[in-house]
């Protein structure tokens, strides 16, 4: 419900105001965080009762977070480390995708990220990279970077994300990404789709997804995200 | 005839004008359908199917699928560029004048990924030629129809549709032949769902998306799937589809959705 609470306010921040369009947004976006949610009204009793916590809690929030939020040190949850907070979704036309002379190496080193990235680029045979940035701040919501090993005739796609972002078109990758091992400390979801071989992980305030074209192999998956987590 | 008379009288001819077959001001193309893409939205898992056993009885496809590429910034409503350069795509590996100076695949015969130069250029022509978003926004039948012919004819081939039907009378039977031949069928649809099917073991989990707009797709195999199920079978049919959709490039389509048009596609 945490999660719904975030999408709500970052659809919020979209322009939708009233309750009912954010319900039927978030239950058209993620049925799963909103399945429970409708629109029946509580008794007045009960509402009488929320109405009373809702105040308690506001008071509660004034008393101890508030001054636990002046007085603890600000932590920059931004975006050097990916940053958690608001968390922002994305539809197809709301950003453009053009692709870019630079790889994600270079990106990450002129731009002080702290990427994973795949150390291929003396033996892919093709590498393309694609950076999505927003149409309405220009922000660079993805990159992703396209390479194709000859050796393996293996085609590998790595895109990265904050973790905080969430693009519409990487929706079916993560609905699809239904099972989980663990690679190192690092929980990976991954699953099959129309034989891709899916994964998603999250390391140091990011996200990234890998797809094997064809891969029906989910142990190289696997060794890919090993791969990815030796350069860090 | 009084002012009266002559007032309702030409009130009269003029409603009855546009019936008279004479009133030809709109192009015809402006009452055709117009396909805009769009993109996938409401994404959910749909259905679990939980089985005793599981039987793929036919997963065909043209040989090694099709390419799989996506508009670009700058292509808004660019479903039928897409979708004709796939095409295009496709054939380059049999006629290689048809994306010049570069070759669509690799040495093993695999499609290579859409690229920022050669597929880019491609896609941009092929929009200008469908004419996409002049008259109204996306593309028309014949405008696609038009546009990949024009393309296909100037770089020396030839190009022709056969239509696999409309509506619900899509020829699934002639759809088989077409894709044992190793040929692709652009397929003209509504709004309309495609299928994600993740295999588990016992049970099949199978997720929905749906597209947002009026589309333009190739589709290039088929798959059936038998199930016995403890309560009885049931038999799934889909066609594999490149949907055009960046982050989505292959699905599944039910056979016997509704279909606009499908037309299998040969250049020789």
């Amino acid at each position: 419900m945490r999660e719904e609470h975030k999408l709500n306010k970052a659809i919020k921040q979209d322009g939708i105001d009233t309750q009912s369009e954010i319900l039927d947004e978030l239950k058209r976006r993620y049925p799963q965080y909103v399945e429970q949610s409708g629109n029946k009204q509580a008794p007045a009793r009960k509402r009488i009762f929320a109405f009373i916590s809702a105040i308690a809690a506001a008071a509660v929030c004034v008393a101890v977070i508030v001054p636990c939020a002046v007085l603890l040190p600000n932590r920059n949850n931004g975006v050097a480390n990916g940053g958690k907070d608001n968390i922002r979704y994305c539809k197809q036309d709301e950003y453009e995708k053009k692709y870019v002379e630079y790889t994600i190496l270079e990106y990450r080193e002129s731009n002080n990220r702290n990427y994973l990235y795949f150390d291929w680029y003396e033996f892919g045979e093709e590498r393309e990279t694609v950076c999505y940035s927003s149409n309405a701040d220009n922000e660079v919501l993805c990159l992703e970077e396209r390479v194709y090993l000859p050796e393996n005739d293996e085609f590998v796609q790595l895109s990265i994300t904050k973790s905080n972002i969430y693009l519409s078109e990487l929706d079916t990758t993560i609905a699809s990404c239904t099972s989980e091992q663990s690679v190192g400390n690092n929980a990976v979801k991954w699953g099959i789709k129309e034989g891709d071989a899916l994964c998603i992980f999250e390391d140091n305030g990011y996200r990234y997804f890998i797809k094997i074209k064809q891969g029906q192999d989910e142990n190289r998956l696997f060794e890919l995200v090993a791969e990815l987590l030796e350069t860090k | 005839m009084n002012t009266t008379n002559r007032t309702k009288t030409i009130a009269l001819l003029m409603l009855c004008l546009p019936f008279c077959g004479g009133w030809t001001s709109a192009p015809n193309n402006q009452a055709e359908d117009r396909y805009v893409g769009g993109e996938l939205i409401a994404t959910y898992a749909s259905e679990t199917i939980s089985y005793v056993s599981k039987e793929v009885v036919e997963d065909i496809s043209t040989v090694k699928g099709t390419p799989e590429y996506s508009a670009v910034s700058g292509m808004q409503n660019g479903c039928g560029a897409v979708a004709g350069a796939i095409i295009v795509g496709f054939y380059d590996k049999y006629y290689g004048n048809l994306i010049p100076d570069w070759d669509s695949y690799y040495s093993t015969g695999t499609y290579r990924m859409q690229n920022g130069t050669y597929v880019q250029t491609l896609l941009f022509d092929l929009y200008d030629r469908m004419q996409t978003n002049v008259i109204a926004e996306g593309v028309s039948e014949s405008e696609f129809k038009n546009g990949l012919k024009s393309y296909v004819v100037d770089h020396g081939y030839n190009i022709q549709y056969t239509s696999l039907g409309t509506g619900n009378g899509f020829n699934y039977s002639a759809f088989k032949t077409a894709v044992t031949n190793n040929e692709p069928t652009v397929l003209f649809v509504r709004p309309s769902t495609l299928y994600f099917c993740q295999a588990h073991s016992n049970e099949d989990y199978i997720i929905t998306s749906n597209i947002s707009g009026n589309h333009i797709m190739v589709a290039y195999g088929y798959y059936e799937v038998k199930y016995t199920l403890s309560n009885g079978t049931r038999t799934d049919k889909y066609l594999h589809v490149a949907t055009g959709l960046s982050g989505d490039s292959t699905a599944l389509y039910k056979v016997g959705s509704y279909i606009d048009a499908a037309y299998k596609v040969t250049i020789n």
